[in-house]
């Protein structure tokens, strides 16, 4: 731990958090790019060899959704400090403030980071809407493998398919296959979206280097 | 129809009958006439053409099943072709079915069965199954003297038509049907998907449910990947019979009235200067063991074109015959709001609006904070 002034440099980040959650970006691009090729949306064609294409989708998301149950249980076992889910009222409050501030509607709140030296902790390791990010992220990944499961093995997942079945014609749909293609299409252009806005408040935030180095210089609470 | 060489004690019953009496009375009376007469009559039987001396009706003397079947059969009543005419062209150009088209009505048995026990052979059928199924399915095109894409597999093995094509399918099976869609029973897992066939010697290669392009694509018919390639007549002129165009590079779908696709040919009749399109299911019989590529289908630049996007013309098959959604574009309605959405719009117009949010953020926080 090194003082500087009103900041301290701290370990922010261990190792296995940071490969975890780099093993879900780059897994999360490979998913995405192919399944962009998959659907033909926006003109991709690469792989230009669809069953090609479609194999590295299927298997890569696998590797995928294996990296996000590393990181539920690195969220539960040490880091519900932050991210439970007792913290949403409050991550929600934070928005709706920083949501009125940014319309200038009402005042800025205080970044609420930071590190107390003396109990060797964070007093407030993160921006309070990130509470809502990894959960939001595991509820869609759920989602995805849910709808994409039985598109891939549909006679091992049958019994989803029959589920869709039912409500596909309320949708004006041919078959439950349809709908979970669509749901599934639609939670992934949502995925796209908060991995967007998530990058950019990283680098907002000023948090990336931490994710790779795995340390930061913090404000000391005052 | 009475014998004429038998005693007026013959005369009044009819020939079936006859045919039991003449055993069951030992041949008593016409025996000397039919020792002679038999020989006779099956030496002209094998050396004059059939279509000289007999009809459906004579046919019946002995077949009768078959004669009152076929008389319901689409060989006979030419449904499908009168059918399909009605829902395309006919209503276009409001005008009965061409004559052209009745060349198809088979009124005779002897246009098969050239004569006695003749078996119809695949040139038979050839004679009139010429477009998309026989000559292509020797790998010919039809209407010019050159080889297509490839022949059918089928044919590489030897196959003919009755080796998949029941009696029962040409003969008709008693129904009144309206187009060969119900017509045509055979499948193919009659072979494929029955370890227990053999052709002609041959054990047809198994159905593999599980291989991936299989699972992917339960609502296709086999005909849609298998059937790797089929010739469109582009602009058949019924004034002169001569047709503009003909090519193979063409491939789309429909979906079939049990929701299957199938593979589907567009079909321009020009009539007066005035042109009708339709489009209709085809069973193509080019079948090759290596399906099309999934490229076919599965790409930006054929995917409109094969689901025929946008097509203005008339669909023609049996009821429940449409058009089908292409895979990449997922259309769905909002239940009560009955609006339609199209979810690769929807999906842009997010992303679009979330980096157009981060663009304002972006640049409002270099004004305000000159990018600290």
């Amino acid at each position: 731990m090194r003082v500087e002034g009103e900041y301290v440099e701290v370990h922010r980040q261990h190792l296995l958090y940071r490969i975890t959650h780099w093993g879900i970006v780059i897994t999360g691009l490979i998913v995405g790019f192919t399944g962009l090729r998959l659907g033909d949306i926006w003109g991709i064609n690469i792989p230009s060899d669809y069953e090609l294409a479609l194999k590295i989708h299927v298997y890569t998301a696998l590797v995928f959704a294996f990296f996000w149950v590393l990181m539920f249980l690195q969220l539960v076992t040490h880091e519900w400090k932050w991210f439970g889910f007792h913290r949403f009222p409050y991550s929600i409050k934070f928005l709706i403030a920083e949501t009125k501030a940014w319309l200038g509607i009402g005042p800025h709140i205080e970044d609420p980071r930071c590190y107390d030296p003396r109990i060797g902790d964070y007093r407030e390791k993160i921006i309070p809407t990130e509470v809502m990010v990894p959960w939001a992220y595991i509820a869609l990944t759920l989602i995805m493998g849910i709808t994409g499961l039985p598109l891939y093995w549909p006679e091992y997942f049958h019994p989803i398919i029959a589920i869709a079945d039912k409500y596909a014609s309320i949708f004006g749909l041919a078959s439950g296959v349809d709908l979970l293609r669509v749901v599934h299409r639609l939670v992934m252009f949502i995925y796209l979206m908060i991995m967007l806005i998530h990058a950019y408040a990283c680098y907002v935030f000023g948090v990336i280097k931490s994710m790779i180095t795995g340390k930061r210089k913090e404000r000391i609470c005052k | 129809m009475r014998p004429k060489f038998c005693s007026n004690a013959q005369a009044s019953i009819p020939y079936l009958e006859f045919k039991k009496s003449i055993y069951s009375r030992g041949l008593a009376n016409c025996m000397d006439k039919l020792k002679i007469l038999i020989p006779l009559i099956f030496l002209i039987a094998s050396v004059i053409p059939a279509s000289a001396t007999s009809d459906i009706h004579w046919c019946a003397m002995c077949h009768a099943n078959i004669a009152k079947n076929f008389t319901k059969s689409l060989h006979y009543t030419v449904n499908g072709i009168i059918n399909g005419w009605k829902q395309g062209a006919g209503k276009d150009f409001n005008m009965p079915p061409p004559k052209l088209c009745y060349k198809c009505h088979i009124g005779n048995c002897s246009r098969c069965h050239i004569y006695h026990k003749f078996i119809p052979n695949m040139t038979t059928c050839v004679d009139c199954h010429e477009h998309n199924i026989g000559v292509n399915y020797i790998g010919y095109l039809v209407k010019k003297m050159k080889k297509g894409p490839s022949p059918d597999i089928h044919y590489l093995h030897n196959l003919t038509c009755m080796d998949c094509h029941g009696k029962w399918e040409i003969h008709g099976d008693g129904h009144n049907y309206t187009f060969a869609w119900y017509a045509v029973k055979v499948r193919c897992l009659t072979c494929h998907g029955n370890e227990s066939v053999v052709v002609k010697g041959m054990k047809p290669k198994q159905y593999d449910p599980n291989l991936l392009p299989h699972r992917l694509h339960k609502n296709l018919s086999c005909f849609v990947c298998h059937a790797v390639w089929y010739q469109t007549c582009r602009d058949c002129h019924l004034n002169d019979g001569k047709i503009a165009n003909i090519t193979t590079s063409e491939f789309h779908v429909l979906m079939g009235p049990n929701g299957k696709l199938y593979p589907a040919c567009i079909m321009s009749v020009v009539y007066d200067g005035k042109r009708s399109t339709a489009v209709g299911i085809v069973m193509p019989h080019t079948i090759s063991a290596k399906a099309r590529p999934c490229s076919d289908c599965h790409s930006p630049e054929n995917t409109s074109k094969v689901f025929l996007v946008g097509f203005k013309g008339h669909i023609i098959g049996p009821p429940g015959t449409r058009l089908a959604n292409p895979p990449d574009r997922l259309i769905f309605k909002v239940p009560i709001l009955n609006i339609w959405i199209d979810s690769e719009k929807l999906g842009t117009l997010i992303i679009g609006a979330t980096l157009l949010g981060i663009l304002v953020h972006y640049l409002k926080r270099r004004i305000t904070m000159g990018g600290e």
